[in-house]
């Protein structure tokens, strides 16, 4: 087989391919996966799986919400994240000491729940004299013009976070404060019922009707949203001044959304979209990866059997037969699980490792064929060697075959991989599509209806599959004369 | 004189492809009498297979019958309902030899199932009648009967041959048509099977069409020639007329490309050029790009058959 | 080579490659183990100096504690087996996996901690899933293949092709992720976990387990059947285009009796194959779907031996797996040996 004939081959095989439909839609879809792919860290963010583990880089996310596109669709809409930096915020100075901080937020109406909690950080203190430390108190101040007392005298310092919603002191807060709106009554936080506390949304009431004569529980069970303008007052009391000094420059104020992003968040409130975008990354790069390499070891290793013949022939075969009795997946599951961290290097390996043998066999087949024909004899009777007529008379002519079983054996290899790190066996220092969707699993979200946390990561192994399914179809078609015309 | 257990006029299957339309067999007219064999010649892909199947009553999809008529012991079969033709002609009327001894039996079904399978199906034979009557005709072409209980991978290629000829006898149809019966086996194989076929042209009295693509085989076994060209009968006439005086020049090419033992030949020759393509005929004689006697009237006019002797027609504007 | 020849011959295959199995398991294992073993024993052994050892010293003196030291260090390496050379163990851990002595678990599942019984409660329920799923795909997948190959560019032959390009290359167990979330979540027509109910029995039972099997199977035969069907389409395309279908047709053979006997009994083999190879892949897939659903199977064991580290549990159930596995691949062979003549008969018995 010349080059030329391989050129000319290929060209006429271009023609072909241009014709088939699905092979075409196929291959945009793969250029779109590299696209987004390759471009991962500057549509979202660069460094993704060094922050995908550590819980404190998404502390500023709302936890489990739905994308905030979901509002089209239904009638309960979900308010979205609103961020406060200093210039968005009134500071002021009545006095010396004191400092008062005011946020304005509006709960708009025909929106369901209000924020899902509020974050506020940023407030860096200096502090020289620690026995006159600067306190700070949080109101609320809502529509009908009650006002809630969050917290009180709360000590700052330079690395103080409050986090409504998840500060249980603040929840008891807001619970006292119920109780005295609908029930007339003052109780200590010793009378609260820490379960409720600790379970319910406690966010929600506090943007919600609470009026006289109304049940406590049933406002926290089935909080009626109540909308309009809300201010959030900070009131700090720095009673030396000279010695401790309070910057309020870089004050981050997060009212954090019922609903987030592209893609909404997991339970850690990390960004889906994020880490779908960049799980694309793995799945690609495992799935080329091993599909090339099964492939061509299987070719290899199909066309030398063939070749060689005979004794070695039956040898090699039997050696691919126990190979393809082994369930991959059970031993891949145990080879993970006993050896603790495993890169995706490794699982590269591995797969690849229970991945060649059909390749191999059907090789085998079709090599067996091309060498009773007479160029091969005639290539050996002019003494080229063994190494010779495999790797320049045989294997070029399985090369079109190949790229179609390349193609084929994607899918497998990207489900696998999917399936080892849905079981929790992968490279931790890697975002992949099987790990959200362990997370998912392991945080039930399927019995909570988190759709948006497990859609996403099984559509993008879908679509990657289905890439390379169409190349691949459309491949054999066209090298496949039985169904060509069909 | 004798009657014509076949006659076919003016036939014309077409396959209708996405590319357009094949005319596989064009305005094909000729007659076949009790009792005698019909050569069917020519290049392959002229049509000759697919003329086989037609007179079945079962062009190939995405071939159909688009008009003439195709008459067996005198009824008409173009335009019967299929299952009428399944149940009443097909295989009792007109019967096939397969080509290709390789795959004309099914290998997951013993010959006896294949072989009694039309005689239960027709004749409502039972079992053993049935496996009687097909070892019967297994003992006809030379064959051991205790062939019914074998599959087809253990008989050797004659043998399977033998076993489609005694299927294709079993029902005792007016018309035998034989695809290339003797190709794809070895030269001692395919003389044996030739002289078989002979033996039972003697004694059954069979009636029946040859397909071929060697007209060496043809000169012994039929009685008239048939050749076919891009989908029609450029020549027809009885075998020694076409072989010692052919008329049309396809024939006389065809012709002097076989090697001959008795006659002394400077060298084979070979038609240049390639068979038309069937989408498209070339317009007049479709023979008119190959032909060396090529005229203007030719590339204009199609010929008709002519008759150029008793019982021997051509279709040639030099005639 | 007649059948049983052929049969004795895929079974030694299968044992072989248990062997091999088994073989690969138990060296993973006692190598974890000899680890974990080995920093139990210098746990152990620095606890000794703490307490005894620094009595022996300060009573008898240095030497004495390195000699009593050392005895201990020999008594403590005889307890966790370091002193044995690493084949012999992995040899050991073979036979008695192969024994199913499998060990116990650190805790009980199914109300027993023995592996070999946690495992014989959940093969059952996993077989039961399965063979239910696999029947119906089966009937399906043939059904539709054989009609698409006989309207081969037809509307539906399309639609059925698309759908199994689409199925092919979704994850079972995410399918039935999203299936729960569906049909559990959003409509309630099937419960959200498929944990059998331990207190109904007799009839009430039977119900419960069909009621819970549902959607489980569903998922199972949504993802699976187009494949099957795609695939026996195109060997009945091939199958539909030989002589012998020809011939068929010629002999009057009506068109029913051609599709289904003929074609498909011919086409029976490589359907066979081709259909085992796929069931056996899904095999995987179907048992991590088990954990998406809740269902106590061998899935369920394996998400609770891997989130709690039971290794014993691990090796048992890729024991299991590998025996089912190897089981289905004979299974084939029968099958297929079966249909094909060409080694029911063999071709060795050629006049």
């Amino acid at each position: 087989m010349r080059w030329v004939d391989i050129k000319e081959g290929f060209k006429e095989f271009l023609e072909e391919f241009k014709r088939e439909k699905t092979g075409i839609a196929g291959v945009i879809l793969l250029i779109l996966l590299v696209l987004v792919a390759l471009t991962a860290p500057y549509t979202t963010m660069p460094d993704l799986p060094d922050k995908w583990r550590s819980s404190a880089y998404w502390e500023d996310n709302p936890k489990n919400v739905p994308p905030t596109w979901y509002n089209m669709f239904t009638s309960q809409k979900l308010v979205s994240q609103q961020v406060y930096y200093v210039d968005n915020l009134k500071i002021s100075h009545p006095s010396d000491t004191d400092t008062v901080i005011e946020a304005d937020y509006t709960f708009p109406e025909g929106y369901y729940y209000g924020p899902q909690g509020i974050i506020i950080k940023g407030i860096n203190v200096t502090l020289n004299a620690p026995s006159q430390a600067p306190t700070m108190d949080i109101y609320l101040l809502r529509p009908d013009g009650k006002k809630i007392p969050l917290l009180k005298n709360k000590q700052l310092s330079s690395s103080t976070t409050i986090s409504i919603g998840r500060d249980s002191t603040i929840s008891t807060n807001v619970y006292i404060w119920m109780v005295n709106v609908t029930e007339g009554r003052e109780i200590t936080p010793f009378e609260v019922p820490l379960e409720t506390i600790l379970i319910s949304d406690m966010v929600a009431p506090m943007f919600a009707k609470v009026e006289p004569g109304m049940d406590t529980e049933k406002i926290i069970e089935n909080p009626e949203p109540l909308w309009g303008n809300y201010k959030l007052i900070l009131e700090v009391k720095n009673p030396a001044p000279k010695y401790n000094q309070v910057d309020y420059n870089n004050i981050k104020m997060t009212f954090l959304g019922r609903s987030y992003g592209t893609m909404g968040t997991d339970y850690l409130g990390r960004d889906l979209w994020a880490g779908i975008i960049w799980g694309s990354r793995v799945s690609l790069t495992i799935g080329i990866l091993v599909s090339i390499f099964s492939t061509v070891i299987g070719l290899v290793y199909g066309v030398t059997s063939a070749y060689l013949g005979g004794n070695v022939d039956e040898f090699m075969m039997r050696i691919n037969e126990i190979f393809a009795s082994i369930p991959s997946l059970p031993i891949l599951i145990l080879i993970g699980a006993t050896l603790g961290h495993v890169t995706l290097w490794f699982i590269v390996v591995l797969l690849v490792i229970f991945g060649w043998m059909g390749t191999a066999r059907i090789a085998r087949s079709m090599a067996l064929q091309i060498k009773e024909q007479t160029y091969i004899e005639a290539a050996r009777a002019l003494g080229a060697g063994n190494g010779r007529i495999i790797f320049k008379h045989i294997l070029p002519q399985l090369l079109p075959y190949a790229f179609a079983v390349i193609a084929l054996s994607v899918p497998g290899a990207v489900i696998s991989e999917a399936s080892l790190s849905f079981l929790g066996i992968g490279d931790p220092s890697a975002v992949t599509w099987g790990q959200i969707l362990h997370a998912a699993q392991a945080q039930s979200a399927t019995t909570k209806g988190y759709w948006w946390w497990v859609l996403p990561p099984g559509l993008g192994i879908a679509v990657v599959g289905l890439t390379f399914v169409l190349i691949g179809t459309a491949l054999d078609k066209i090298l496949n004369p039985r169904l060509r015309r069909l | 004189m004798v009657k014509n257990v076949l006659e076919v006029k003016d036939l014309k299957m077409y396959y209708f492809t996405n590319k357009g339309v094949v005319k596989a067999v064009d305005n094909i007219t000729f007659n076949l009498k009790k009792g005698e064999v019909l050569g069917l010649a020519g290049e392959s892909g002229c049509g000759k297979s697919s003329l086989g199947f037609t007179l079945m009553g079962m062009p190939t999809p995405p071939g159909k019958i688009v008009s003439g008529s195709i008459k067996i012991d005198g009824r008409e079969i173009v335009g019967l309902p299929e299952d009428v033709l399944r149940k009443e002609v097909r295989w009792q009327k007109i019967s096939m030899i397969f080509q290709g001894a390789m795959n004309a039996l099914n290998p997951v079904y013993t010959v006896g199932y294949q072989m009694t399978e039309p005689l239960m199906l027709h004749k409502g034979m039972s079992k053993e009648e049935a496996i009687d009557r097909a070892q019967k005709y297994l003992e006809l072409v030379g064959l051991d009967p205790e062939i019914v209980y074998r599959y087809p991978h253990e008989l050797s290629g004659g043998m399977k041959q033998r076993v489609i000829i005694a299927t294709a006898l079993l029902l005792e149809p007016d018309v035998v048509i034989a695809d290339e019966p003797t190709t794809a086996l070895d030269v001692v194989v395919q003389a044996q099977i030739i002289n078989l076929l002979k033996k039972l042209k003697k004694e059954l009295g069979l009636s029946m069409i040859f397909i071929t693509h060697d007209l060496s085989i043809l000169a012994e076994i039929s009685d008239r020639v048939a050749i076919m060209y891009a989908g029609k009968i450029v020549e027809i006439g009885d075998s020694e007329k076409i072989y010692y005086e052919p008329a049309h020049p396809y024939t006389q090419k065809l012709l002097s490309a076989i090697p001959r033992l008795h006659e002394d030949i400077e060298r084979l020759e070979f038609i240049p050029g390639q068979p038309p393509n069937l989408i498209n005929p070339p317009k007049g004689c479709r023979f008119n790009p190959r032909c060396p006697y090529v005229m203007q009237v030719c590339k204009e006019q199609e010929p008709e058959l002519k008759e150029v002797d008793k019982d021997h027609y051509a279709a040639c504007w030099l005639l | 080579m007649g059948y049983l020849k052929y049969l004795v011959f895929r079974i030694a295959n299968a044992i072989l490659v248990l062997l091999i199995v088994t073989f690969i398991i138990s060296a993973l294992f006692v190598k974890v183990a000899e680890e974990s073993n080995r920093s139990k024993m210098y746990e152990e052994l620095m606890q000794w100096e703490r307490t005894e050892g620094a009595k022996i010293k300060q009573s008898q003196g240095m030497e004495a504690f390195e000699q009593a030291k050392a005895a201990k260090k020999a008594a403590l390496e005889e307890k966790y087996e370091l002193n044995i050379p690493y084949w012999q163990k992995v040899y050991k851990k073979a036979i008695r996996t192969l024994k199913l002595n499998f060990g116990t678990t650190s805790m009980p599942i199914f109300g027993t901690n023995s592996v070999a019984d946690i495992i014989k409660v959940a093969v059952p329920r996993s077989i039961l899933l399965f063979t239910t799923a696999t029947i119906i795909v089966i009937i399906l997948g043939i059904f539709l293949g054989v009609r698409a190959a006989r309207h081969a560019g037809s509307v539906f032959d399309r639609a059925l092709s698309i759908f199994a390009l689409l199925t092919y290359s979704l994850p079972m167990w995410w399918t039935g992720m999203m299936f729960l979330l569906i049909f559990a979540f959003k409509l309630g027509w099937f419960p959200l976990s498929s944990m059998f109910d331990p207190q109904l029995t007799g009839w009430a039972h039977v119900k419960d387990v069909i009621y819970k099997l549902t959607l489980p199977v569903l998922t199972y035969v949504f993802v699976v059947f187009g494949g099957w069907a795609w695939t026996t389409r195109n060997i009945m395309i091939g199958t539909l285009q030989e002589d012998f279908i020809m011939a068929a047709r010629a002999k009057g053979v009506p068109e029913h009796k051609i599709i289904y006997g003929h074609a498909l009994r011919a086409a029976a083999p490589p359907i066979v194959t081709m259909i085992i190879f796929a069931l056996l892949g899904s095999l995987g897939g179907a048992i991590i779907s088990e954990l998406v659903f809740n269902y106590p199977g061998m899935g369920r064991l394996y998400w609770v031996a891997l989130q709690q580290n039971e290794t014993n549990l691990l090796i048992g159930l890729t024991y299991f797996s590998t025996v089912l596995y190897l089981a289905g691949v004979v299974l084939a062979d029968m099958i297929y040996g079966f249909l094909d003549p060409r080694v029911k008969v063999g071709a060795s018995a050629k006049m």
